[in-house]
């Protein structure tokens, strides 16, 4: 069946670049919701789960390095793949988040292209 | 010392070239759009000289710089850079971008306040991967603060004070056919002598520099904002402090400054400097101390020897990755045994009315499909399909040339791409952003590659390939990839349905309601 996702930044502009990158990606989702902070996606995460989290790093409120940590707390989230977007580009963070839970990391800025390359293997 | 300064001067020169370019490159291919840019002076001044170009509204991006470079450095873009840029992502009609680089007050850059902070981002984004790429010793540039406003009425609020001495390159960018507009790159001396100080200055220039900010800015509370009016906070940054003026060593003759639009872009690049001379010059002089480079090196932290090194041996810039394009057309999947359709035939154990049903999924897609489609360019904006899908009465349309098939819009395809706030319910709220989505080009938000189907394929095949890759509409294209119709979730239900002969069920197949704006 479709897959759903979830865009999680703390900034409205951004969550709709990332929305329209995602389309013209060509990746298609059923389902799709934002959330502006770690702590909205949390409390929506435990609502039911999702099936691909873009989420950004540097929030307020809760970052996406303690988002990720916590959702793979979340029985609902055992399946789901989460993805980084950020700028911060150092190797050592993306190494860190990886190790906290995250599937995938996309640096900013960012083309159709990359996340088709990026999200089509975990959505397979 | 001073040599190694020096080095590092002339080479920021060369770097903020690569940082720009990488930025155009990034955006361009993010936003599909021609972004150029071309450097028009680069050299040493005061902050009076780049004061010139940047009189009216203006977007400073601070950047914290740790490696090779450690301190605070400034990207400035004038009043056509932030309405071009921050109206360019958001997607604001064109009209409403040139009358903004024309006549934006400061309301109208308020308003546009989160998509400049965004730019400042992306371009934050480019510039580390830049510098990544080719200056050695390089940490990390975190974007700290966007200021929006006229900069000079208190310029400690971009960590600058008018006398100060700086190293600067400008640029005349240009995106798409908008009118080309100023920006430019600001070092201040401090930061630079620092860095070509070495270990013995850096507790100078902690002092010197605004308190670096921890990498991870998200947990920082609200109140920890930097000391800027409320409107050009912004939310991830940690505090910056006003910085007071460090005299450092004499520099290379102040500049006379032309904006792009004073010198024109059809006038080469003034190259002012001494710096691009020093560029030019034969490098090994620049670390060759008149004693023994090896003196010189030993004395040079490990940091800035990277520079050193860069220099001496600069490296071609590798140039931006492209990224192959995409199939247009994805492959049909084959018909699979034993697949999900199989198990709930399997367990269909209605009655005699199996054999109804057996028949209808061997029925292939020509007499399933609605052979009338709508067809828009890519060009169309979503108020032009909006009023299309309500002239049809159609929730899926056709985009394409021609006949040739690009892409397929539905109806929650524009709802995610357009305001909430065009809803009635929320009028009161709406804003001219919000209009400016129904501005957004089809093209950008249209699903591609298209999966399609043949003529022939049986609505078994069909349904397995909905549920698999979760389309609900499926154009049908013959083997001359010719358009002959669609088939979406409402015509095989509607097929269905007149397939029980104990129903009456008629007439045109329900389709999702268009969009309402």
């Amino acid at each position: 069946m479709g897959k759903s996702l979830m865009i999680v930044d703390d900034s409205a502009t951004m969550r709709k670049i990332i929305m329209r990158t995602v389309r013209m990606s060509g990746l298609e989702f059923d389902r799709t919701e934002e959330a502006g902070s770690g702590v909205e996606a949390l409390q929506k995460l435990q609502g039911g789960p999702v099936d691909v989290i873009l989420c950004d790093i540097n929030m307020p409120e809760m970052n996406g390095t303690e988002l990720v940590k916590k959702a793979r707390e979340l029985p609902t989230c055992s399946n789901t793949k989460i993805v980084m977007v950020s700028t911060e580009s150092a190797q050592d963070l993306i190494d860190q988040v990886m190790h906290d839970g995250a599937d995938g990391y996309i640096t900013k800025p960012f083309t159709p292209e990359k996340f088709q390359e990026k999200l089509t293997p975990l959505l397979n | 010392m001073a040599a190694t300064a020096t080095d590092i001067e002339s080479r920021l020169t060369d770097l903020s070239d690569s940082a720009f370019n990488a930025f155009c490159e990034d955006i361009g291919a993010m936003f599909d759009a021609d972004v150029q840019c071309k450097r028009q002076q680069a050299g040493a001044g005061t902050v009076g000289d780049v004061r010139k170009l940047f009189k009216k509204l203006t977007a400073v991006h601070l950047v914290q710089a740790s490696g090779a470079l450690d301190g605070v450095f400034q990207l400035f873009f004038d009043q056509g850079g932030l309405f071009v840029l921050s109206g360019v992502i958001v997607m604001l009609p064109q009209n409403k971008i040139l009358d903004v680089v024309k006549r934006g007050t400061a309301e109208d850059a308020d308003n546009l306040t989160d998509a400049a902070r965004e730019v400042g981002n992306l371009l934050v984004g480019s510039w580390d991967r830049a510098f990544r790429e080719e200056c050695e010793g390089h940490e990390h540039f975190l974007k700290t603060t966007t200021f929006i406003g006229k900069p000079w009425e208190d310029s400690t609020q971009i960590s600058l004070t008018d006398e100060e001495q700086v190293h600067f390159a400008v640029y005349e960018m240009t995106v798409a056919s908008y009118p080309s507009f100023c920006c430019a790159a600001v070092f201040p001396d401090r930061m630079i002598h620092a860095s070509g100080d070495g270990e013995a200055s850096s507790t100078a220039t902690q002092a010197a520099t605004p308190t670096a900010p921890a990498q991870d800015t998200s947990s920082a509370p609200a109140a920890a904002a930097p000391p800027v009016s409320p409107a050009q906070d912004d939310s991830k940054a940690p505090a910056q402090e006003a910085v007071p003026p460090v005299v450092s060593t004499p520099v290379a003759a102040t500049q006379n400054l032309q904006t792009p639009a004073q010198s024109g872009s059809s006038v080469p690049p003034a190259t002012v400097d001494a710096s691009e001379a020093r560029t030019e010059a034969p490098v090994e002089t620049k670390v060759s101390a008149p004693t023994s480079s090896e003196v010189v090196r030993a004395a040079i932290p490990e940091d800035i020897q990277s520079v050193v090194e860069a220099v001496v041996g600069p490296s071609v810039p590798p140039a931006m990755p492209k990224v192959a394009p995409r199939p247009r057309v994805a492959p049909e999947p084959a018909p699979q045994s034993g697949s999900l359709l199989d198990q709930v035939l399997a367990d269909y154990t209605v009655g005699p009315d199996i054999s109804v049903l057996t028949d209808l999924l061997n029925k292939p897609a020509s007499q399933i499909m609605t052979p009338e489609v709508i067809w828009c360019d890519p060009e169309t904006t979503v108020q032009d399909v909006i009023g299309l899908m309500q002239q049809h009465s159609v929730g899926y349309v056709l985009v394409g040339r021609d006949g040739a098939l690009e892409g397929l819009l539905s109806n929650s395809s524009i709802q995610s791409a357009v305001s909430p706030y065009l809803r009635p319910a929320f009028a009161k709220w709406r804003r001219p952003e919000d209009d400016a989505t129904l501005g957004i080009k089809v093209k950008w938000i249209m699903s591609r590659p298209v999966r399609t189907v043949r003529p022939e394929t049986a609505l078994a095949t069909i349904i397995e390939s909905m549920c698999r890759y979760g389309g609900r509409c499926l154009p049908v294209v013959d083997a001359q990839s010719k358009v002959q119709g669609i088939i979406t979730v409402f015509d095989i239900l509607l097929r269905v349905l007149e397939a029980d002969q104990s129903l009456s069920w008629k007439g045109k197949p329900p389709q999702a309601v268009p969009v309402l704006v």
